[in-house]
């Protein structure tokens, strides 16, 4: 186990030069001047304009600005916005707990969620129940995340006043409404995998044997077959993390969460390139390791994977 | 000059590229109650507002419509209240920073400079008691000698030189430096901008209390211009610090915290206050991020004072009645021609075009009639301003005479340039059709990223007209004029070029008296009616809506909230 985990982690870091160099490429060469958007109208004062190049380096050659990028990664030094001279570790520092917080309680609304309901469904499979649910999740997966958020934020938020329309100033109860806008359209995809899953399971041979050795029906449904029909699942949790931190620039720019993907728009709006490559590097790490996690998870809940 | 966030969104229902700095305007809280257009709540003295109205009855200027009325400024009564506000994230809040209207309304709080606009846009009085010149270009201020920093050290006309130096020192990348060097034009601040002095030579500190300026050029505007919070004083340890997120400073408000980015801005009321005291105990600047979030903010009740967003113009004046404040500000909203290039540089062309655009059914139809149509080239309440612009009348026939009679346009099609994207598609596209209706030529919308945009709007290929948004720096209706339609000025974008008009401007500049000044900017808006260099539009207004709990809530034609003199009522 230790050496797959090792492995796994060292695989982990040529990805993710891989990811700086493109990301640091791509963002580089999207039109816009960051200096210029500083500066509305107005043609930038030549003189302005050196301060800016010297201190953000935009007078190097790419290979040259990149490699002093990379240089500074290694110190954890993110580089530092265009638009306000703030070092992107301090704007980190604030954004990436709220983040995390939204992702966390929507990976948190889903297995709570859509776990016991996906079992349920399963065991009263073809019911009024199971119809009713996939009706109900069907309706709330197609629904685009921007809409719902913005009907949710102003029938939830301003209309009933149940929850904060907005901002982070209520603390924990301020992530609800956003967490569930997340996770929506996860828990009805993981309700259906979930039922899908349990459902091939109970039909597999070996649960048929054990029936037939008198395995209690209880047992064998919570030991036998769960343990199986739940791997799938868990996989599909470490991709949905991957769709939470891309939802979060939606749900955070609608409920105004000033996370990363808020600074992310922000930055986007400002053309202020060290800030757009940093978090959006930030975003490729988190995604990286949290996979690794669900993959060091799967390994353990299944020994074939880590004896290839 | 930064295209703020503000102006992105408000954009939608002014102008694209808005060419935005902070609107200049500031007002002493009571020193002179004036009365204004004849509303009748003035207070005397320093008002602790036993005689304002009681609530619900607030003063009134909720009537603004064309005569732009000048708001009473009245002291609110003191309150252990705390005051939410909506902005958008500022640019930055520190004085060393300012050029958009977030920044603006937070540090107009947090700072006092050696003037202060009252409300009709004059200067008065602030930390300079007085100030003297012989020719407007050598100027001498006397301060206070009891002003302090809310740290507790004392502003001095050192405090001010360190100020000045700050903004122009090279290092901390001050985007508002122009305003010292080109706005008001003070001998040596380029220098230090362009790294080639460490001292502003035209700013000298002669003892604690007396600080003389001299100028490159005659400039009687000067006391007005250094309203600006970019010519607030700084504590010595702050003259040479970059932009801080918790800036020290001489205003009725202190800072509470630190700036939190994306967050809030939280203020506390300034004890030691050289002035007359402010209102709420409290102020908290609460950040968002669009107007319709702001706005469901405030409906949801955790919000005092929010800006509509468009959608909700129309039913705001039912569901807040006298809670909602509509108030112009100084923002115009021009279509440009590149007036050196031919068929443009016939002005019967542009007088056509400007004839042929029926300005009161878009502003009643596309903007909520949030607006007012130019009838000038400068807001009607801009000092100065004369309605000069007889082209900006609706006379479809006279149009159509015009333009045929100077051979009308090539491929008699009008190509239109705009910055996509940020809500101006609407009212552009019923201006091509108004054109296409009445001039009979095609229009072609093309809307551009803001950078494309902006190099051609500086290239000479301009092959048609382009949309253009204007908030003044300096309030004046020379603002409107100078640095759009002078000679080589630089937001000349229409390649105007006019001796008549530059020298009038000239006389304006160097003009010794209010009348002379305004009769120098009056011809120069005779010529810009004659000529229509630019076709202006509308004129728009800022629309707010306060939370029932307050009275005394005024917007200035400035384009800032009178925060500090704001009544909360209890319960």
């Amino acid at each position: 186990m230790a050496g797959y985990a090792l492995r796994r982690l060292l695989q982990l870091v040529p990805v993710f030069l891989v990811a700086t160099l493109v990301v640091f490429v791509v963002v580089r060469v999207l039109p816009g001047d960051p200096v210029q958007a500083q500066y509305g109208e107005r043609k930038v004062p030549d003189a302005i304009r050196e301060q800016y190049e010297r201190r953000y380096h935009f007078d190097e050659p790419l290979w040259r600005q990149y490699l002093l990028y990379v240089r500074g990664l290694f110190s954890f030094d993110l580089g530092e916005s265009v638009a306000t001279q703030r070092p992107v570790t301090e704007m980190l520092r604030e954004a990436l707990p709220r983040t995390a917080t939204l992702a966390a309680m929507a990976v948190a609304m889903e297995v709570v969620m859509a776990v016991p309901l996906g079992i349920w469904t399963a065991r009263r499979r073809d019911g009024w129940f199971d119809n009713g649910v996939l009706v109900t999740s069907v309706v709330f997966a197609s629904i685009p995340v921007f809409a719902l958020g913005s009907f949710l934020q102003w029938f939830l938020g301003a209309k009933m006043q149940w929850f904060p329309v907005a901002r982070v100033d209520e603390g924990l109860w301020s992530y609800v409404l956003p967490s569930f806008v997340l996770a929506v359209g996860l828990i009805a995809l993981t309700l259906r995998l979930t039922r899908s899953s349990i459902l091939e399971t109970m039909g597999e041979d070996y649960i048929r044997t054990a029936r037939a050795k008198g395995v209690p029906e209880r047992r064998l449904f919570t030991v036998h077959g769960l343990r199986n029909a739940l791997i799938p699942v868990i996989t599909v949790f470490g991709i949905d993390l991957g769709v939470l931190l891309g939802g979060a620039v939606v749900v955070e720019t609608i409920f105004q969460i000033p996370g990363i993907g808020l600074d992310i728009t922000n930055a986007l709006d400002e053309r202020d390139n060290v800030v757009i490559t940093s978090l959006s590097l930030v975003l490729v790490g988190a995604y990286l390791v949290l996979n690794l996690l669900i993959d060091l998870l799967y390994a353990w809940l299944d020994p074939r994977i880590r004896y290839e | 000059m930064i295209l703020s966030r503000k102006w992105r969104w408000l954009v939608a229902l002014l102008a694209a590229l808005a060419l935005v700095a902070a609107a200049c305007g500031d007002s002493d809280d009571a020193g002179s109650a004036t009365t204004g257009a004849g509303t009748d709540t003035t207070v005397g003295d320093t008002g602790d507002g036993s005689d304002t109205t009681d609530a619900g009855d607030t003063s009134d200027t909720s009537d603004t419509t064309t005569e732009a009325t000048t708001p009473d400024v009245v002291s609110g009564e003191p309150s252990d209240a705390t005051v939410s506000f909506g902005i958008f994230e500022p640019a930055s809040i520190d004085s060393l920073n300012i050029v958009e209207s977030e920044g603006f309304q937070v540090a107009r709080l947090l700072y006092r400079g050696l003037t202060t606009l009252n409300e009709d846009l004059e200067a008065e009085p602030a930390v300079a008691t007085e100030w003297s010149t012989a020719d407007n270009v050598v100027w001498t201020f006397t301060l206070r000698d009891d002003v302090t920093f809310h740290n507790g050290e004392a502003v001095t006309a050192q405090s001010f030189v360190d100020g000045f130096t700050r903004v122009a020192n090279p290092d901390l990348i001050s985007d508002a430096s122009y305003y010292g060097s080109y706005v008001a034009g003070i001998e040596g601040w380029e220098d230090v901008e362009f790294g080639e002095a460490t001292e502003i030579s035209g700013a000298v500190a002669i003892d604690d209390t007396t600080l003389e300026l001299t100028l490159l050029a005659p400039y009687a505007l000067l006391p007005t211009a250094l309203a600006h919070p970019v010519f607030s004083p700084v504590t010595t340890d702050a003259a040479s610090t970059e932009d801080s997120d918790a800036p020290v400073g001489n205003g009725p408000y202190k800072m509470d915290g630190s700036w939190e980015r994306g967050q809030s801005i939280r203020l506390l009321r300034n004890e030691d206050y050289f002035g007359d005291p402010a209102g709420p105990a409290a102020i908290e600047f609460k950040i968002y991020e669009s107007p319709d979030t702001m706005f469901l903010d405030f409906e949801g009740g955790d919000l005092d004072i929010s800006i509509v967003p468009p959608e909700a113009l129309p039913s705001a004046p039912d569901d807040f009645g006298d809670r909602l404040i509509s108030t112009p500000v100084g923002a115009s909203t021009f279509l440009g021609l590149p007036t050196a290039t031919a068929p443009f540089d016939n002005p019967d062309i542009r007088r056509a075009i400007s004839l042929a655009i029926d300005r009161e059914t878009i502003i009643d139809a596309l903007l909520g009639g949030s607006a007012t149509a130019a009838d000038g080239f400068a807001p009607p309440f801009a000092p100065g301003a004369v309605p000069t612009c007889d082209a900006c009348a609706y006379d479809p026939e006279t149009a159509k005479e015009l333009f045929d009679n100077a051979g009308g346009i090539p491929g008699n099609t009008l190509p239109i340039y705009f910055e996509a994207g940020i809500g101006s598609e609407d009212f552009l596209e019923a201006v091509g059709n108004q054109l296409t209706q009445n001039l009979g030529i095609d229009v072609d919308l093309q809307g551009r990223d803001f950078d494309p945009l902006l190099d051609l709007l500086y290239s000479p290929d301009l092959d048609g007209a382009f949309q253009l948004g204007w908030l003044w720096d300096v309030p004046t209706a020379e603002n409107f004029i100078g640095p759009l339609f002078g000679t080589g000025a630089e937001f000349n974008l229409v390649g105007y070029a006019n001796d008549d008009l530059d020298a009038a401007l000239e006389k304006f500049r160097i003009a010794d008296s209010e009348a002379a000044g305004n009769d120098a900017l009056a011809d120069a808006q005779v010529i810009l009616g004659e000529d229509m260099p630019g076709i202006p539009l509308w004129f728009s207004n800022a629309d707010k809506v306060y939370s029932e709990r307050l009275t005394n809530v005024v917007h200035s034609v400035g384009d800032f909230t009178y925060l500090e003199n704001i009544t909360v009522s209890e319960g």
